[in-house]
């Protein structure tokens, strides 16, 4: 193998910011809400994401999802939002979260929206590493090997995470009240 | 596999039921404005720099390609070209964007196409007031310029790479890795570390920087150099 075909990009046409921006906005824009970043803060680590993203695009070599590839910056973004905020922040981002409309009747669209508040007060409970687990895997429904190329985690250990954290979930949950939805 | 809860599958099936909140068209356009301007600047520095390092921008693709995925290769191929030539940002090395045009929101209103000025918004103030929790804690910096400064942190260790001052990326790789353990590039910088080590000769230090990393580093963007290098899988 020549230098010169090592260093051609493994990908002839990667997606443009523009396109990726676009197409996942309102991914990234959530994802990141759903892993704790404020609200005040969401627009900046909105921001953050695609800025780094821009900077990382000739690398993506196109073998996930773009989208996989986004959350996984979304992801390195929002663990360090989340450690310049007071922990308290994050239960403003989740009490919003859960008041935007929802599909249905009004009295499905109440207990959908209340199913997501239990939710996400219980994973806010979880370790970070189990929490963002959940919300990628449970919530946004990335397969374990997109959270694996998205976390540069190996994939059995998604798996194996994934597994506890689900425990702890239901352990969590059985500990709650009972008139929690089912 | 899934939760073994009846109680817990049916909460998450309820919970997915919301969609997700979303940026209003006021905070799309802001958020349209920020990164048009930030990738701008990214283009012009990459534009700089490739200019004084006498290559094109298709060179420079060609050359560095993108993030930490050259110098590994050419390190480890010792090509005779002057691949030295300094990459001012090579993680930014995406000058083939359309960068005027880089963003636009379906939602977003005309006038915020072309914004007049170039300035990344600023964090509010009131959301760092410190808490009763976190009152003897420093105030921490703004993420956005936080972030900034890692990437120009590992883009400065990326540069010494590519001028295969290979301490000096090591030096400047630590520093970002001291500084930011859990980072929004630690991978990165952790990829420059191994590849500096490897363009010292030290490939003993090379694979003990490299078993810091998960295995499926091999599947991270920035890690295609990796298989040129002398940690190469091949090797």
């Amino acid at each position: 193998m020549s230098a010169a075909t090592s260093l051609q990009p493994a990908v002839a046409d990667p997606p443009t910011l523009k396109a990726l921006y676009q197409a996942h906005l309102d991914d990234v824009w959530r994802v990141l809400e759903r892993l704790g970043v404020p609200p005040a803060h969401l627009e900046d680590a909105v921001q953050e994401t695609f800025i780094i993203a821009h900077r990382q695009l000739p690398t993506f070599r196109g073998e996930g999802t773009a989208r996989a590839w986004l959350v996984g910056i979304a992801v390195r973004v929002a663990k360090d939002a989340r450690r310049h905020h007071a922990r308290k922040s994050s239960w403003e981002s989740l009490d919003a979260h859960a008041d935007v409309a929802a599909p249905g009747t009004p009295d499905e669209a109440a207990m959908h929206r209340q199913a997501l508040r239990k939710v996400m007060r219980l994973l806010e409970r979880l370790p970070s590493e189990q929490r963002e687990l959940l919300v990628l895997v449970e919530l946004e429904g990335l397969t374990a090997p997109e959270v694996a190329e998205a976390t540069s985690v190996p994939l059995n250990t998604v798996y194996s995470r994934l597994r506890a954290a689900r425990a702890r979930f239901e352990e969590l949950l059985e500990g709650t009240d009972p008139g929690a939805p089912r | 596999m899934s939760f073994t809860s009846s109680r817990a599958r049916a909460l998450f099936e309820a919970a997915r039921q919301v969609p997700g909140s979303a940026p209003t068209a006021a905070q799309r356009a802001a958020m349209h404005s920020a990164i048009a301007s930030a990738t701008s600047a990214t283009a012009a520095s990459v534009a700089v720099g490739s200019a004084s390092a006498g290559l094109g921008a298709k060179a420079l693709i060609g050359v560095v390609v993108a993030a930490i995925a050259g110098t590994g290769a050419v390190v480890a191929l010792r090509t005779p070209e002057p691949v030295a030539a300094p990459a001012p940002v090579v993680i930014a090395a995406a000058p083939a964007l359309p960068v005027e045009s880089v963003v636009e929101p379906a939602t977003a209103p005309p006038e915020v196409v072309a914004p007049p000025r170039a300035p990344m918004r600023k964090r509010p103030v009131e959301v760092t007031q410190p808490t009763a929790e976190d009152a003897p804690v420093a105030s921490p910096a703004p993420p956005v310029d936080d972030v900034r400064r890692q990437i120009d942190q590992l883009s400065a260790a990326t540069a010494a790479l590519d001028r295969h001052h290979f301490d000096e990326a090591r030096a400047l790789a630590d520093a970002y890795l001291h500084e930011f353990p859990a980072g929004a590039v630690t991978v990165e910088a952790r990829l420059v570390l191994v590849l500096a080590a490897c363009g010292r000769g030290d490939e003993a230090a090379a694979r003990a920087e490299l078993a810091k990393l998960p295995p499926s580093v091999w599947r991270h963007p920035a890690a295609r150099r990796l298989n040129g290098s002398c940690v190469g899988e091949s090797k």
